[in-house]
């Protein structure tokens, strides 16, 4: 376990973007986590002073309902972060799973599951989600589970291609004729063999599922009762010319995680890229 | 002269932290007009050598020490310059897959007569196409070749394309690593036979490397053995291969099994495994693995020793007890 | 190896007109000009012969003549296009769907890459005592991680404890060769299927994978089918040889007389071919006009026929099979045995 440890540091201090990300990753997790202690107000508190400009008072100033746009942005790190990794996190195993039975069975199974991802690659994801919003509501967990479960197929893309390419290695078929059951190949050896690109692609799925999100509450579909950062955009849409700060600091916070978010992906890529990891290989 | 003169070549990798000794002092003549087989296992710093010596070996990750003379001068103070004429015109290589030698979207003819149309400015297409089809036929290759696409040939045609390609300028050094490897014997041995009766048209030379010693027994005149980045010994292969005077030529030679005679003679193999080569033991590289060794070869890293003619070896048993 | 049931013995495996036909669904172009949607790959193409317990018989020949193939079919890696494959007298097919897990006790597989063979993310140990528990062997963990310090100490991996929680990618190709035999002879099979095993392997140490090989096998009994393109090794190694070509068996009987005394043309130059290392033995070589055929499209009649120093127009029409040309030497070629 140590020696895991000590190789995941090593790893993640050779690469740049990896650092940096996880940097910031710790920045953001640490202000969900102490949200309560780091805004300076109540994110629903009204105070008198309407679209104030930023001062001592209100760091980043007030929305048109005089609510504090620091302390909505510091909550709504919670919610994008909920948002964003479920809902990555239910297409990851989606994808996984698709892919990996698509991969590694083969034949009529591959081709059955092929066409239904060229189906769902075809399938313009916004509007669908728009659609189920508008028909079952806007709840959060309505809005999770609908970018779950339409943006899995570049997951199970990868995780069909790497199937592919692991069902003809020696090991595998090792497993097969020492007497494993195909399922048990399947998530024994398959799975957690081909699963680091589908660990990268998910970390980007975050950024881009909390993107959906804000874009979501910015057409004003998000969940009411939820402080979310394309919230706090939307409220600040109708004082571009006078409160410029509403929508800065809040596209300023969305960029701020999608970043973060791309750097460990791409970082997590270049360090689990099937070269690097290619251990054993003979050579002179 | 020696055509080309390797003198105290070493090769160190920087991995992980550590100083990997891929080559180790490593000295060797090739003759005008030699073969010579370099035999060496996994590890044993062979392809490093000639990468070396080729120039094609990762600046930033490998040191190169020592002198590598081609016709007197050293390939390893050489301006890119005059490396790239030296590289194809004196001396060329063949890899082990011919198939990454050649273009996939492009005709073998028109490939081959880039290269040469890049080294001759002057010539013409007519000409360059004269001279491609010019050396298929000496590797016997039928004209319709130079029509075609790699994917379309079978590995033995490749591996002979990618021979005429190497021999397109009459180099005076052609280097071919593990370039048979991965043909069926039949193929290989026609191929290998060919080679040998154009050298000897052509009067050039030619280094080998390969794990399979029966190729070198086959195919070249002398032989060196590598082990652990080390020059063990050298010779004509008549001679190494038949009375070694290395214990790990030796080795070699019984783990191979015989075909003539009685088939059942048990088969040896040398126990043990290829020392680590960032940590290299401070006598001979090995004494880890050799029966014979004695307390001498475990402090003294034995220096290579000429043993008449041109037999040289490095053990300080060779040539009798009276060295230990 | 024997194609006839020999009375004395009781083969073990039995393989009775095996094929194994690759349908390939790309463009192609014949040999006489024209083009074909599909094509279909003859790998395997009617191969017969039995293994009596104990025997090893080695496969020789060039890549792309379905020597691997065979061995995958052997050990039901792949399913017969035709034919059938008989362990003890049963249909290995009706074992396979029947019981999968005791049919995999029966025939094992130790194949060409060791570096490979073993998944990259899993210890020795637990390699070795996941295989244990699959066939449940051992009542407890700790005594199949003992069982498996003792298989390991067997094979000469010493220390044995060391290796348990070391990964493949820490051990080297012989010593992960040695493991993949223990671990494949664990299970007690009856048929052993070897599949180039040394081929990846450093000269220095491959005698030590062969004898363990030999003397493991024949002190279990087990029945070996040893695939290999190396013709002293194999006949090293093998009580019998049966040479391939394109699918076929083309030559089959005892090694030393396959070896010492090939009948079919085609053995004859592959073993000219043979190497030495010995310089001084300068053999004569019989060369093979054309190129290593691929297994689609084989020619009607005899498939050597086109490389052939000895073909006559009779080897064209005339379907080729496997005759005695004398002291259990089986010989598919009729410019050799007659009619």
């Amino acid at each position: 376990m140590k020696k895991t440890l000590q190789k995941a540091w090593a790893v993640i201090r050779g690469n740049t973007q990896l650092k940096i990300g996880l940097v910031l990753l710790c920045l953001l997790l640490l202000t969900a986590l102490l949200a309560p202690l780091l805004a300076p107000y109540e994110p629903f508190f009204l105070s008198d002073e309407l679209v104030a400009a930023p001062s001592g008072v209100h760091p980043l100033g007030t929305d048109g309902l005089g609510r504090d746009v620091l302390s909505m942005l510091i909550f709504g790190t919670r919610t994008s972060l909920v948002v964003g990794i479920t809902a990555a996190f239910i297409a990851g195993i989606i994808g996984t799973l698709l892919g990996g039975v698509a991969g590694y069975f083969g034949g009529r199974t591959d081709a059955v599951l092929g066409e239904l991802i060229n189906i769902f690659m075809m399938m313009p994801t916004f509007f669908l989600v728009l659609i189920v919003v508008a028909l079952f509501g806007s709840g959060l967990f309505n809005v999770m589970v609908v970018m779950g479960l339409t943006s899995w197929v570049g997951n199970a893309k990868l995780m069909r291609a790497q199937a592919m390419s692991l069902r003809q290695r020696t090991f595998v078929r090792a497993s097969e004729a020492i007497g494993e059951s195909r399922l048990s190949i399947l998530f024994r050896h398959v799975i957690p063999n081909g699963i680091f690109p589908i660990i990268a692609n998910t970390t980007m799925g975050i950024a881009s599922a909390i993107l959906t999100e804000s874009s979501l509450a910015f057409l004003g579909l998000g969940d009411p009762n939820i402080i979310s950062w394309g919230q706090v955009i939307q409220s600040g849409k109708s004082y571009l010319t006078n409160g410029w700060w509403i929508c800065l600091f809040g596209g300023l916070a969305i960029i701020y995680t999608v970043v973060t978010f791309y750097l460990i992906g791409d970082g997590l890529n270049r360090v689990l890229s099937p070269k690097l990891r290619d251990l054993g290989k003979e050579g002179s | 002269m020696a055509l080309l003169s390797l003198r105290d070549v070493s090769v160190t990798y920087h991995a992980g932290g550590k100083d990997v000794h891929a080559v180790n002092h490593v000295s060797l003549e090739v003759e005008r007009g030699e073969s010579l087989g370099i035999v060496g296992e996994s590890g044993s710093g062979k392809t490093t050598l000639i990468m070396a010596v080729l120039r094609l070996l990762p600046p930033g990750r490998a040191a190169v020490t020592g002198q590598a003379l081609l016709d007197g001068r050293d390939i390893f103070q050489m301006s890119p310059q005059d490396l790239a004429a030296v590289r194809w015109e004196d001396m060329a290589v063949v890899f082990q897959k011919a198939m990454n030698a050649l273009s996939p979207v492009h005709r073998i003819g028109r490939f081959l007569s880039d290269i040469y149309l890049r080294h001759r400015p002057k010539a013409t297409r007519a000409e360059a196409k004269e001279a491609v089809i010019g050396m298929l036929e000496l590797v016997n290759l039928p004209p319709r070749v130079f029509q075609l696409y790699p994917h379309e040939l079978s590995g033995g045609m490749m591996q002979r394309v990618s021979i005429a390609m190497s021999l397109l300028f009459h180099p005076k050094l052609l280097i071919m690593d593990e370039a048979t490897t991965a043909l069926d014997v039949v193929t290989q041995n026609q191929i290998l036979e060919e080679i040998v009766q154009l050298e000897e048209k052509m009067g050039s030379t030619r280094i080998m490397i390969t794990h399979d010693i029966s190729v070198v027994a086959g195919a070249c005149k002398n032989v060196a053995v590598l082990y652990a980045g080390s020059l063990l010994e050298s010779g004509p292969a008549e001679e190494v291969l038949v009375e070694p005077l290395h214990p790990y030529t030796q080795g070699l030679v019984d783990s191979f099994p015989r075909f003539d005679g009685d088939g059942k003679k048990p088969l040896t193999s040398i126990g043990g495994s290829l020392p680590d080569l960032a940590a290299l033991p401070a006598g001979c590289v090995f004494a880890p693995r050799c029966k014979r060794a004695c307390d001498r070869c475990r402090e003294v890293r034995p220096a290579l020793r000429p043993f008449g003619g041109k037999r040289r070896a490095a053990c300080h048993f060779a040539g009798g007890e009276e060295n230990v | 190896m024997s194609k006839a049931l020999s009375s004395e013995r009781v083969p073990v495996l039995r393989a009775e007109e095996v094929r194994r036909h690759y349908v390939q669904k790309k463009k192609h172009v014949r040999p006489d000009g024209t083009v074909a949607r599909r094509a279909v790959v003859k790998a395997v193409d009617g191969v017969s012969f039995a293994i009596a317990p104990g025997e090893i018989a080695g496969v020789i020949g060039e890549s792309g003549c379905g020597k691997s193939t065979l061995g995958r079919l052997l050990v039901r890696l792949e399913k017969c296009t035709a034919g059938g494959i008989y362990l003890d007298g049963t249909d290995m097919e009706a074992l396979y769907r029947g019981d999968r897990l005791a049919f995999r006790r029966q025939t094992q597989m130790v194949f060409q890459n060791p570096f490979d063979t073993f998944d990259p993310r899993h210890s020795i140990g637990k390699i070795l005592t996941d295989t244990m528990k699959l066939h449940h062997i051992g009542g407890s963990e700790a005594e199949r991680r003992e069982l498996a310090v003792q298989e390991l100490a067997s094979a000469g991996l010493l220390p044995a404890e060391s290796f348990l929680d070391r990964f493949p990618y820490e051990l080297s190709g012989g010593q992960l060769q040695r493991i993949s035999i223990l671990r494949s002879m664990l299970l007690g099979p009856k048929v052993m299927v070897a599949d180039e095993p040394v081929s990846m392997l450093d000269v220095s140490i491959r005698a030590d994978i062969i004898n363990l090989l030999y003397e493991t096998t024949r002190r279990e009994n087990t029945a070996m089918v040893f695939i290999s393109h190396d013709i002293t090794t194999t006949r090293y190694i093998s009580d019998t040889i049966a040479v391939m070509y394109l699918g076929r068996i083309v030559e089959l009987g005892q090694a030393d007389e396959v070896v010492t005394n090939p009948q079919h043309p085609y053995t004859q130059a592959l073993i000219s071919n043979c190497g030495s290392i010995d310089p001084r033995e300068k053999r004569q070589a019989i060369h093979l006009p054309g190129e290593p055929p691929t297994p689609v499209d084989i020619p009607a009649g005899c498939p050597f026929r086109p490389r052939c120093p000895r073909a006559a127009a009779a080897c064209r029409e005339r379907e080729q099979t496997l005759r005695d040309a004398g002291a259990n030497h089986f010989v598919c070629c009729s410019q050799v045995t007659g009619l």
